[in-house]
């Protein structure tokens, strides 16, 4: 009865404000003086994509008041695809542009690419009752993710785990459903281990996984996991960590020196890595030299128009510099890396770019 | 003052005519519109696979090969596992009803499922998820399923039927008692038990009936959207397992194993598509779904036609003159003749053989079963989401946006639910006069067909083309898209709806009018109308609930945001978009706004539909049916 009456009493208030709407809403404010160096920065920004860093984007959007962050999660696919319609602002992306996307772009100059964090794609595994972390090694992973490794107790996994009880279960292999630039680090990472991988496969937002379950975005391939006893997934850090079931997989390091698992301080080395940085801002974390580098690290790039409306131009930068600068210090509250200092000055002065 | 009185008389009609006939003229060239811009959108695909897209099994994007074959697959079994559950629930549970139990238990019961064809399909994945799924687990884990994940082709199958069983049977219950008492009360007086009557006669009788409102139901299974994505794995894959029979091995679909469907593919691709190819492979896909559901409907139409023309396959004059005049009865006469009936069968009872007894007693016993099979999981939907959704509930979810409430969802679904009427309604309700006063046009029956399509067209579709239509040229997801999409999957219902309605105005009213002078425009709105206006009304409303549990066509239109909206030209949160996500997340307190949401847009549905149903309880009925 409660929620009848909710309801119902809701439709006549919703009503009452849905026909208020296009009066107060409507056209955005369009105060446009003539010198435009006073250009008013645009209320609110629209943007989507990548749900890599949509933790860090939460955060940022309720720190920053400014303007109205509006970031839809909808995976890097969808995310580029809406820039380049120019249905948002920006998107996000940790896939950098192909050369087809530049083109239809407009070429290399009409895009910036902004890097804003650095996390870890790190593999996922429900399996309660063991007590160190499982280790993989790239070759395992591409085994496993092929189809060819069906069990938990495989010898080869047996093999880098000495000690470990493994189960006699099947491994349920979980991916994304949707255009992902999370799959895009995992499936680079893989082809560059595996020749086999790289044949059969190959790296994209959107392979053709050879077995398995998917779901879309990062959250929802951690769901898939959660509900299975015996499902192995790969998830942006924080994902992995914010949930109790999951457990976090060690991968061996580029020089098979170690096995590391996942982690702001890991992530941070592959980071520090980064000496030359090219123009474009695009570049690779993927098997980082280095004892203690992660080896399975991506960015995240903010994708925007060069020509960009005026406004709204103004919102990004001041939304950029935000969250390349001030922004950074909550980074890792979620388990994100911090942009190396270097590359910070080198997007500071990309912004120059915007809203030409 | 005569004269002039006379031109807005004529100018009146005249007014009526054009808004009729453009009315009727819009539905075809919705469809035909849709049609070219859905092959437009699929040409460079259509160009490069050419037939070859119907038969290769490979969907691989990052390498641009392009084949359907998965996904067919995919949709056909699912629709088939699902169809093969519900037809003999459904059959069982509407006989039962309609031939066993007493009125006082199958009028509610009826009522009740009636009510629970309402339930938007969200609300089915979500069960899905959180109930089939891992109650599955276990069960096919004992039995050494190869893919024990409880997500894959058999639990879609399963999401399905128990979506579309209350439609299939509140038809077939109809069709049932559509049978004529005679036949029933030859049966008997033959010396036919309960079951052999309603086995020989009246299923016999009813089957064409029964097979047409299948045909219909599975249209519905095909073009399902998300039900499905949630539940089927989304593995675009054809996989076999074999079995070790005694005479050899043998190899057969595996019910278990991951799939993927033409819907739930292209609304986890499409917007995310890598390129043009992927995209117009994907609105191929759509295209294919579209020829599928079309020849689906129009073989249900055809068969209720037929069924509804021949009222038995009896030629013979002799017998159908027993058959009563097609004059409905009053229910007090049919009342009195069923107790008639009951009677007889309870004298009879005597004489028949034990084997034919205990036959009878046991498929009475099956078919109440086949009811309470039906009804549980209905039951166990509503109390899951009521229990988990109250619990969530609190001032906050209405008044604040995420992450604390969802009242700006709220606030969209509102605002589209409202302004889809305003495009959906007068081109539906003009489209049914145009139906009924112009009767001898040659676009009758061109219409008619064309509105069957549109309201057979899979939801996904019609978001397709309206984000193609609206939301590319437009450069932004807006309200005015989503409620465009609203709208447009309204008109077939607003239009059966009111055309039966229109119907049902005794046409004395109608030669009452003409004879008085009155002209088409002035008889039509000012006697026909308001005299059909509850009818419509109810219709109209029909309509409005059951667009407001829409989400597929929603996906691609309305965008979304987490912020409140701003103005209609703007991205618009909905409801059921949350529903969605949040419930295949995994986060508590997401779970819990999804869960408050399943809630408040089944109470707003159902508030609806129990509204309309105690107001006009017998023209709702035939009315909900209209589509």
């Amino acid at each position: 009865m409660f929620q009848a009456i909710s309801s119902r009493r809701f439709f006549v208030l919703g009503a009452l404000a849905g026909a208020m709407l296009p009066g107060c809403g409507g056209e955005p404010a369009k105060k446009t003086s003539g010198n435009s160096n006073t250009v008013a920065a645009a209320s609110r920004i629209r943007g989507g994509g990548s749900s890599f860093i949509g933790p860090m984007m939460e955060l940022w959007k309720g720190a920053y008041e400014k303007t109205e962050i509006d970031y839809q999660v909808t995976g890097s696919g969808d995310g580029v695809q809406k820039l380049l319609a120019k249905e948002r602002d920006f998107g996000c992306t940790d896939a950098p542009l192909s050369n087809d996307q530049l083109e239809k772009a407009g070429g290399p100059d009409s895009v910036l690419q902004i890097p804003l964090a650095m996390g870890a794609v790190v593999p996922v595994y429900n399996l309660p009752g063991l007590s160190e972390p499982l280790n993989f090694t790239g070759d395992l992973l591409a085994e496993i993710y092929l189809g060819k490794i069906t069990k938990w107790n495989d010898p080869s996994i047996a093999k880098v785990n000495p000690g470990a009880k493994l189960p006699d279960l099947n491994i349920t292999v979980c991916a994304r459903a949707d255009g992902s630039g999370t799959s895009h680090i995992w499936t680079s990472y893989l082809s560059l281990v595996s020749p086999t991988w790289k044949e059969k496969v190959g790296a994209s937002t959107q392979p053709k996984w050879p077995v398995g379950q998917q779901a879309p975005k990062n959250a929802g391939v951690a769901k898939l996991v959660e509900d299975k006893v015996g499902a192995l997934g790969y998830v942006e850090l924080i994902y992995a960590l914010e949930k109790k079931s999951l457990s976090n997989g060690k991968v061996q390091n580029a020089d098979k020196s170690d096995f590391l698992a996942g982690s702001l301080e890991s992530v941070s080395a592959s980071a520090a890595n980064l000496k030359e940085i090219p123009e474009n801002l695009v570049f690779s974390l993927l098997q980082q030299g280095g004892k203690d580098s992660y080896p399975i690290c991506g960015t995240v790039w903010l994708v925007a128009h060069t020509k960009t409306e005026v406004s709204k131009a103004e919102a990004l930068k001041g939304f950029v510099r935000y969250a390349t600068g001030e922004g950074q210090e909550l980074c890792s509250k979620k388990h994100y890396a911090k942009l190396p200092k270097n590359l910070v000055e080198k997007v500071v002065a990309s912004l120059d770019k915007l809203g030409k | 003052m005569v004269v002039q009185a006379g031109i807005l008389k004529v100018w009146g009609d005249r007014i009526f005519r054009v808004a009729c006939y453009s009315a009727a003229l819009v539905v075809p060239s919705l469809i035909l519109l849709l049609v070219v811009l859905l092959i437009k959108s699929s040409l460079p695909s259509l160009q490069k696979y050419g037939i070859a897209f119907l038969y290769q099994s490979d969907w691989d994007p990052s390498r641009e090969k392009f084949g359907s074959v998965p996904f067919i697959y995919g949709t056909l079994m699912t629709s088939a596992l699902a169809m093969l559950i519900a037809l003999p629930l459904g059959v069982a549970a509407s006989t039962f009803l309609c031939e066993i139990a007493h009125r006082k238990l199958a009028r509610p019961a009826m009522f009740l499922i009636e009510l629970l064809a309402a339930i938007p399909s969200v609300v089915y994945g979500f069960w899905g998820i959180f109930f089939v799924v891992p109650m599955l687990q276990p069960i096919l884990k004992t039995i050494g399923a190869e893919n024990d994940t409880g997500r894959g082709l058999f639990t879609a199958g399963i999401v399905l039927a128990v979506m579309v069983a209350p439609f299939l049977t509140s038809v077939s219950f109809e069709v049932c008692k559509a049978v004529p008492m005679a036949q029933r009360q030859g049966a008997i007086a033959l010396g036919a038990t309960r079951w052999q009557m309603i086995s020989r006669v009246v299923l016999p009788y009813a089957w064409p009936g029964i097979l047409g409102a299948s045909f219909l139901s599975l249209g519905r299974a095909l073009g399902e959207t998300m039900a499905v994505a949630m539940v089927i794995g989304n593995q675009p894959q054809v996989h076999f397992t074999t079995w070790n029979s005694p005479v050899g091995p043998i190899s057969f679909p595996a019910l278990d194993a991951a799939a993927a469907s033409i819907p739930s593919v292209i609304a986890n691709q499409l917007s995310g598509a890598m390129t043009e190819l992927q995209r117009s492979a994907l609105v191929e896909l759509g295209l294919v779904l579209l020829l599928v559901t079309l020849v689906v409907n129009s073989a249900a139409r055809l068969l209720i036609w037929r069924s509804s023309r021949t009222p038995t396959q009896a030629d013979d004059e002799g017998e159908a003159k027993l058959v009563p005049p097609d004059r409905p009865e009053k229910p007090e006469t049919r009342a009195a003749r069923r107790a008639e009936l009951g009677q007889l069968l309870r004298k009879a009872r005597s004489k028949f053989s034990k084997r034919n007894s205990a036959i009878n007693q046991s498929m009475t016993i099956l078919l109440g079963v086949g009811l309470l099979l039906l009804i549980l999981p209905l039951f166990n939907i509503l109390g899951f989401v009521a229990y988990r959704g109250f619990q969530s509930l609190d001032w906050a979810f209405f008044t604040k946006r995420p992450p604390l409430g969802l009242g700006h969802a709220i606030l969209g679904t509102l605002t589209m639910v409202g302004l889809a009427p305003i495009f959906g309604v007068p081109i539906g309700l003009f489209a049914a006069l145009f139906l009924s006063e112009f009767r001898n046009s040659k676009l009758v029956p061109v219409v008619r067909f064309v509105g069957d399509l549109l309201g057979s067209t899979p939801s996904i579709i019609i978001g397709i083309f309206a984000y193609t239509l609206i939301v590319q040229p437009m450069h932004t997801d807006s309200a005015w898209a989503g409620a465009f999409a609203l709208g447009m999957m309204m008109i077939p219902v607003v239009m059966r709806s009111s055309e039966e309605a229109l119907k049902l105005v005794p046409s004395s009213l109608r030669e009452g009018s003409y004879a008085l002078g009155a002209n088409q425009a002035q008889t039509a709105l000012r006697v026909l109308l308001p005299a059909a206006l509850p009818a419509v009304v109810t219709g109209v409303i029909l309509s409005i609930s059951r667009v407001a549990g829409e989400t597929a066509p929603l996906l691609f239109t309305a965008g979304n945001t987490d912020f409140w909206p701003k103005g209609l030209n703007e991205p618009t949160p909905f409801l059921t978009y949350y529903i969605y996500y949040y419930s295949s997340e995994g986060y508590e307190e997401k779970e819990k706004l999804a869960f408050a949401g399943a809630l408040v847009l089944l109470g707003f549905v159902m508030v609806l539909n129990l509204g309309i149903r105690v107001i006009a309880a017998r023209r709702a009925g035939s009315t909900a049916r209209a589509d």
